[in-house]
């Protein structure tokens, strides 16, 4: 309500005992100001609607466009008639090999690294630096880590173009995310509890592992989930570590070669003529919607979590 | 029970206050039968139970202290300790007259005894006794009425102690009989005075009884008895 | 028996130590309002000391924070700290523990000393040190876990695992913080449901859990509302028959009601450190304080 509703509200309430005409400042003043409020909330508004505009617009499109290819099928069997027709499934299940190991590779480093820096290493121009090299690594084109990968992991190390390549690769790739993320969500802990466990005679690592860690998980599989939403959407990083045009078999260990659905969407669209679109468009269908429900899980492990916690 | 120790400390003080009040009617009771009846042994005792009261009372003056620094007393607890305060020094007043009236009673020469005398001086005694009894009373029970009294029973005492000093007087103008030497007399007028004194205290301390019971100040149980037996005293 | 020999015939101080009767046994004048010498008068006695600070001064990096603290904390008595916000009333108490290796780039000179030994020794085991020098701090800072959980976190981390031992430990440090009777019922509730003081309590009874023999307060009632705070002052009180207790407090009539000794601390000029102006009886620093400085500073003279 503003103030000339209250004004009159007030007035109406109480018989008109309050001097309308009166007020106690020019009412024209008043009005200007209101007037140039409402713009600004509209104008506000506006680019907010703009920004959630065209991620509305994509997913509307890719149903539009791809919905119909949709089935059962296309989720589960393989492609055949040189991609034309079939399904996605081999490059379903490369994406989820990878993520796997993105995991399993990042989220330890990343957590251990997060801990060192928050809680270990005294603050000062090497943590600085150490943070510095993070941040920056966050900026790096992805084109450059699937090059570095290709040098280090398939090349140097001769783990050949694999799972366990890309993984990698796409390991490094998120790490600034889950390590940023769980300094976040480390520091968000109360100093007060490290205190408090430390003035209780626990060791370092005792509050670290019973106090600091049960208080900063959520923060910390809020940040893995986004790190895994970013590596399943990755194409230039597995294009010369890991992915593989087509391969008649499902891979069958972390050596194997294997497609994946950001890159299969490329070479689908780029690289084979006469494709359906209706089966590009619900390749990116399928990819955008596992993104996205990885980002989802991560909105509600964080309201999850924040509804237990108070302090 | 929240405060225990300061709430302990108050009780042990109040407590402390009441045994003062008990080994001066115990001082006053002696020092006046070592006086009625010669009795040095008995005044010599007194004498030397002086310094338990005298102790006492410093040790309740401290008490106080500490407690009113530390504890911040209000309402009642702040009434208690300062008429505590109060109180123990009106007892250790009324002990110091009893050593007074014991060494009296070690100086004075028993053969110059002089019946009438001796027969108010007892009544006095007994009197007076009796005011201190009721003012520890009063201050024990908390009883304002009983302390309001305290003037009343008082009286007597006043009227004796102007009797004495009269009966004194007039053997000095030669009224009657004759008349004792100097000596005695002032052993007398003295021994008189100090019990009179000693019920005086009483009836001011029952004004501070009456302030911890009422929270007022009143003067009223100021000595107004002293300024009209000054006057006749220097007639 | 303990306090009364130290206060140096200062008797009153120890409400319910000496009774009169006793004391009229005594030789000499059994009052005596002056004598009480300040760092000296707690040494002097036949009492322990628990914690002794000898000389001690504090850096942070280059700034000096504490000159010179002598200072004997007798055993089970309530030792306060009082003085202006910056004197570093809480930095001497972090000295204790050792909590100040917690910031980083410190220096201490002088010793502490707890038993007769310095803490500060390097083969002294800091976990072991607080296991036996617990800490209340401003704000009440329970564990978001349940109230069993906070009380048996101490315990546990030193090994104990059986279920009966540590309901024992739980229900008696419970009991000894004045707890017990409120939350028996509701051990497995969240302790961030309960109120500030009772939180505050359960921490105090998470301290007593460990079996501290030093237990420093760091202005523990700042944050707690007038009832609240007379219970933890209760709680003091009990907690000072096993207990050596240091408190820091701003609220000097606190420190009046609860302690035995009182230490006044001052920061002169600013950037200048922080000193003990003067130390003794609770009783003589508020009767009688042998220093202008404290004399102001209680009359609310100060500055």
């Amino acid at each position: 309500m503003d103030s000339r509703q209250q004004q009159a509200a007030a007035g109406a309430g109480t018989g008109g005992s309050v001097p309308r005409g009166r007020g106690p400042s020019a009412p024209k003043g008043h009005r200007r100001q209101y007037r140039s409020q409402k713009i600004a909330h509209a104008v506000l508004a506006l680019f907010a609607l703009v920004s959630v505009g065209p991620v509305v617009a994509i997913i509307a499109y890719l149903f539009y466009k791809g919905g119909s290819a949709m089935s059962w099928e296309f989720l589960t069997a393989m492609p055949s008639k040189g991609m034309k027709a079939g399904g996605i499934f081999p490059a379903i299940v490369g994406t989820f090999w990878l993520i796997l190991g993105t995991v399993i590779f990042a989220v330890p480093v990343g957590t251990l690294a997060a801990i060192y820096l928050t809680e270990y290493a005294r603050q000062g121009r090497l943590t600085r630096i150490i943070r510095l090299a993070i941040a920056n690594m966050a900026g790096v084109p992805s084109i450059v880590y699937g090059l570095f990968g290709l040098g280090l992991f398939v090349l140097l190390m001769g783990l050949g173009t694999s799972i366990l390549s890309g993984s990698l690769t796409l390991g490094i790739l998120v790490l600034p995310v889950v390590i940023t993320a769980a300094e976040e969500a480390l520091t968000a802990v109360p100093q007060s509890f490290r205190q408090a466990s430390l003035a209780l005679g626990a060791t370092r690592w005792q509050t670290i592992r019973k106090v600091v860690l049960p208080n900063s998980i959520s923060g910390i599989i809020t940040g893995t989930v986004l790190a895994v939403g970013r590596a399943a959407g990755e194409t230039a990083a597995i294009m010369f570590t890991v992915a593989a045009f087509f391969l008649p078999a499902l891979p069958d260990s972390p050596f194997s070669q294997a497609m994946a659905l950001p890159y299969h969407l490329y070479t689908v669209s780029t690289q084979v003529p006469g494709m359906p679109e209706e089966m590009k468009w619900g390749t990116a269908l399928v990819l955008l919607l596992l993104v996205l429900s990885f980002t989802l899980s991560a909105a509600l492990v964080r309201l999850r979590f924040r509804r237990k916690k108070r302090w | 029970m929240t405060r225990q120790s300061y709430h302990e400390g108050l009780e042990q003080l109040n407590e402390e206050v009441l045994r003062m009040g008990s080994l001066v009617v115990e001082a006053v009771d002696f020092a006046t039968q070592a006086f009625l009846k010669g009795d040095r042994a008995l005044a010599n005792s007194v004498i030397a139970g002086d310094d338990d009261i005298n102790e006492l009372s410093l040790w309740i003056e401290g008490k106080c202290l500490a407690l009113q620094a530390q504890q911040q007393p209000v309402a009642i607890d702040l009434r208690l300790l300062h008429t505590a305060l109060l109180v123990s020094l009106h007892l250790e007043r009324i002990g110091d007259l009893a050593v007074n009236i014991a060494k009296i009673a070690k100086r004075m020469d028993r053969s110059e005894v002089a019946e009438p005398y001796m027969e108010i001086l007892r009544k006095m005694s007994a009197q007076a006794l009796e005011v201190l009894r009721q003012g520890i009373k009063a201050y024990a029970d908390r009883d304002a009425g009983l302390a309001d009294s305290l003037a009343e029973i008082d009286q007597p005492i006043d009227d004796m102690f102007k009797d004495i000093l009269s009966r004194l007087l007039s053997h000095e103008k030669g009224e009657s009989g004759e008349a004792p030497s100097t000596e005695w007399a002032t052993h007398i007028a003295l021994a008189s005075r100090y019990i009179e004194r000693m019920a005086d205290q009483v009836v001011d301390m029952g004004g501070r009884v009456s302030f911890l019971v009422t929270g007022q100040l009143d003067g009223k149980y100021f000595d107004r008895a002293a300024p009209d037996i000054n006057k006749r005293f220097g007639e | 028996m303990s306090t009364e020999s130290l206060l140096d015939g200062w008797k009153p101080t120890a409400p319910g130590d000496v009774t009169p009767r006793e004391e009229s046994k005594m030789e000499g004048s059994p009052v005596r309002i002056e004598g009480v010498r300040a760092a000296a008068a707690p040494g002097t006695a036949s009492v322990r000391n628990k914690v002794e600070l000898k000389d001690v001064s504090f850096y942070y990096g280059d700034f000096k924070a504490l000159d010179d603290i002598t200072l004997d904390v007798p055993e089970n008595q309530v030792t306060a700290l009082i003085g202006p916000s910056g004197c570093g009333k809480s930095t001497v108490l972090r000295l204790i523990n050792r909590m100040h290796e917690e910031i980083g780039h410190t220096r201490v000179e002088g010793q502490v000393l707890l038993d007769g030994r310095d803490i500060h020794d390097r083969d002294v085991d800091v976990v072991e040190l607080r296991s036996r020098v617990g800490e209340i701090f401003q704000k009440p800072n329970p564990f978001p876990k349940s109230i069993y959980d906070n009380i048996a976190y101490g315990p546990r981390l030193m090994g104990v695992r059986k279920k009966d031992e540590l309901d024992d430990i739980v229900e008696r440090s419970l009991v000894q913080a004045a707890l017990w009777k409120e939350v028996k019922n509701k051990l497995g509730n969240s302790a961030m449901d309960l109120s500030g003081g009772q939180q505050q309590r359960l921490c105090i009874a998470r301290t007593l859990a460990v079996q501290p023999e030093v237990i420093l307060m760091d202005e523990p009632c700042s944050a707690l509302d007038p009832v609240a705070t007379q219970q933890i002052e209760d709680t003091i009180e009990v907690l000072k028959e096993d207990y050596t207790i240091i408190i820091v407090t701003h609220n000097m009539q606190q420190a009046a009601r609860i302690s035995q000794f009182t230490g006044f601390m001052l920061v002169q000029e600013t950037g200048e450190p922080g000193r003990l102006v003067e130390y003794g009886a609770t009783s003589k620093i508020f009767t009688m304080p042998d220093r202008e400085e404290t004399e102001n500073y209680i009359t609310g003279r100060f500055g």
